[in-house]
């Protein structure tokens, strides 16, 4: 519970930041690409891998603002994109469908009396 | 036989034909070549680097005004409104006319309409985290006005406009309303006023959206900003269809909430009649439009794989988080977005009928830059007037429908209120706003009383004509038994 309140307040400051419990989950293509971080901070192709040699889910480990995704794969640190997996959690929708009403509490405002948002 | 063609005949005449507008024929339009960007096959030519703001696209912002309206914040606008003018810049020619909203809305979602009116919930910005997401949901709505696509789903778009709280409003003028309904009527109003938007959502098909999907990621890909935007968007739309889909089951207990199970009234009966009505013929639309829209995971495939085919090798530059979270972190656009949230809980306790509770956060709602939104200040009229503030109210309520960004809600009010002491003043007020309105059926009633108690007998058989042949149209017989209890 606490971890998921810190949690939820770096992702109100800090979006790309609150990776401690951020997985990548799913491969969308098979093989998938991984790319290398140059200096210039520019992502090059290095190789691919196929989805069961990636023994999913992987801890992310970073994400760039470039939409790459860090991983660590056998003691080996190397970037996915982001459009070729799927993390877990997935980006928030905010409380889209619900407005605070307490501190601890909220209320769905989609229509009628609303009970609390899911 | 000859009886009907003779009141189909009449009817005609009576309602004046030249009313009758015809649609504009669906563009038809060749198919792409999928060797080139959608966006290349449209619009070839190089960019015109040429902007088109509209100062306010009428028609769809009074149609917004027929449910919960816009919210203008200065900073906000002009920080929208600045990147639908870069993604402009990349057309060649002169882009067509568009303008950013933003609404009182709760959903993560957004609409465009045929006039470039796009209309963007506020919750939404709250959720986005870069410009460049922002950017790739204003390219999407614009992309389905670039592409005309409104035009082709002139019936849905009417059709959705049937399920509006006017339907309520009728169900509430059968039955004779007392002044102890009042805080119920009220309640249950905002619950009509939520099922409005409902019907202000675009009939759009899944090609469509796929369409404005693939011109939306052209459109910010020569704007400069990155497509994982557009990638990222998806995936919180994702996540949206899987919570309302749990919504939507809850909706119907909702409503039974309302009202109390001892609660016998005319009024609770003639409203629940209406609201089981209206949730049934809501929930079509819904499935409808559902069925119509790929879920956001179908999408974010399409869009990978449009991407993968044109841009594989266009360098991504950084998400612009900075830039963003300067405008919609800032101090004045949090408090902003907490106004409007205030609006919405005195909303939800006038519907729990919590009298104090929706005073009190309708007066915090005035105390924030959300305060000039039509939707906060509907608030703060219906909290005064359920706790015995009634003069303040009408002030309020005067205030309000004077300024084109009322409510139709509260135009409707202002007509009850002025209805017995101000005829006169009734009847330029539901005349003004049925022909600002987009003509709403619900208002025909009003307008046969009106003129009846002023003793326009002409107007009366020629309104009723109008109502009676809508009525039928739309096979409403609650329309139609309003329309004939009103001519007497």
């Amino acid at each position: 519970m606490i971890r998921s309140v810190i949690c939820l307040a770096f992702a109100a400051g800090l979006p790309l930041s609150c990776l401690a419990d951020s997985q990548v989950t799913k491969a969308n293509v098979d093989p998938v690409s991984v790319y290398e971080r140059q200096a210039d901070g520019l992502y090059v192709r290095t190789g691919k891998r196929s989805v069961e040699e990636l023994s999913l889910p992987l801890a992310l480990l970073e994400q760039s603002p470039r939409g790459y995704l860090k991983v660590s794969l056998s003691g080996q640190e190397l970037w996915l994109d982001s459009m070729d997996v799927e993390v877990f959690p997935p980006p928030s929708i905010g409380n889209s469908g619900c407005v605070p009403t307490l501190q601890d509490s909220v209320a769905a405002v989609s229509r009628g009396a609303g009970e609390g948002c899911p | 036989m000859k009886r009907l063609v003779c009141a189909a005949l009449f009817l005609a005449v009576m309602g004046g034909c030249a009313q009758v507008s015809v649609p504009k024929l669906p563009i038809v339009m060749g198919a792409d070549d999928p060797t080139i960007t959608l966006f290349d096959s449209r619009f070839p030519g190089a960019a015109a680097n040429k902007e088109q703001v509209s100062l306010q696209t009428t028609d769809s912002f009074l149609l917004q005004h027929r449910a919960l309206g816009t919210a203008e914040n200065l900073r906000i606008d002009e920080y929208t409104n600045s990147i639908l003018k870069k993604l402009q810049r990349t057309l060649p020619g002169t882009p067509a006319a568009g303008r950013i909203y933003i609404t009182p809305n709760t959903e993560f979602s957004a609409a465009s309409y045929e006039d470039g009116g796009i209309y963007i919930p506020y919750k939404v910005l709250g959720a986005l985290e870069s410009e460049d997401e922002l950017a790739a949901l204003i390219a999407h709505e614009y992309a389905h006005v670039l592409l005309n696509h409104h035009k082709t789903n002139w019936l849905d778009t009417a059709s959705g406009l049937l399920y509006s709280a006017g339907k309520l409003y009728i169900g509430q003028r059968q039955a004779d309303v007392v002044e102890s309904d009042l805080l119920r009527m009220l309640a249950i109003n905002e619950a009509g006023l939520g099922m409005s938007q409902i019907g202000l959502i675009p009939g759009l098909t899944r090609s469509q959206e796929d369409e404005a999907d693939r011109l939306g990621a052209d459109l910010v890909i020569r704007a400069g900003y990155s497509y994982i935007g557009a990638h990222k968007l998806l995936s919180r739309i994702r996540t949206w269809d899987d919570m309302t889909k749990a919504q939507r089951e809850a909706r119907k207990k909702e409503y039974v909430q309302l009202f109390k199970p001892s609660d016998n009234s005319l009024l609770a009966k003639a409203i629940d009649g209406q609201v089981d009505k209206l949730e049934h013929q809501a929930e079509k639309l819904i499935g409808k439009w559902s069925r119509h829209h790929d879920s956001g995971g179908a999408r974010m495939d399409g869009l990978r794989s449009y991407i993968k085919q044109h841009y594989a090798e266009v360098e991504r530059p950084s998400l612009r988080v900075d830039a963003y979270k300067k405008v919609m972190a800032a101090s004045e656009a949090r408090r902003f977005f907490e106004g409007l949230d205030k609006a919405h809980v005195s909303s939800l306790a006038l519907m729990k009928q919590d009298r104090k509770d929706a005073l009190s956060r309708a007066r915090q709602a005035g105390q924030t830059p959300a305060s000039n939104a039509a939707f906060a200040r509907h608030v703060l009229i219906n909290a005064l007037s359920v706790n015995g503030l009634g003069r303040d109210a009408v002030v309020e309520l005067e205030s309000i429908v004077s300024d084109e960004r009322a409510l139709y809600s509260d135009n409707l009010l202002m007509v009850e209120v002025l209805r017995e002491r101000e005829p006169e003043k009734a009847l330029t007020l539901a005349q003004r706003s049925y022909d600002r309105y987009g003509e709403p059926v619900e208002l025909l009633p009003d307008l046969i009383t009106l003129n009846k108690q002023l003793n326009r007998n002409w107007i009366v058989m020629k309104l009723y004509g109008v109502c009676a042949a809508r009525a039928m149209a739309a096979t409403d017989n609650a329309l139609l038994d309003s329309c004939n209890k009103a001519k007497g």
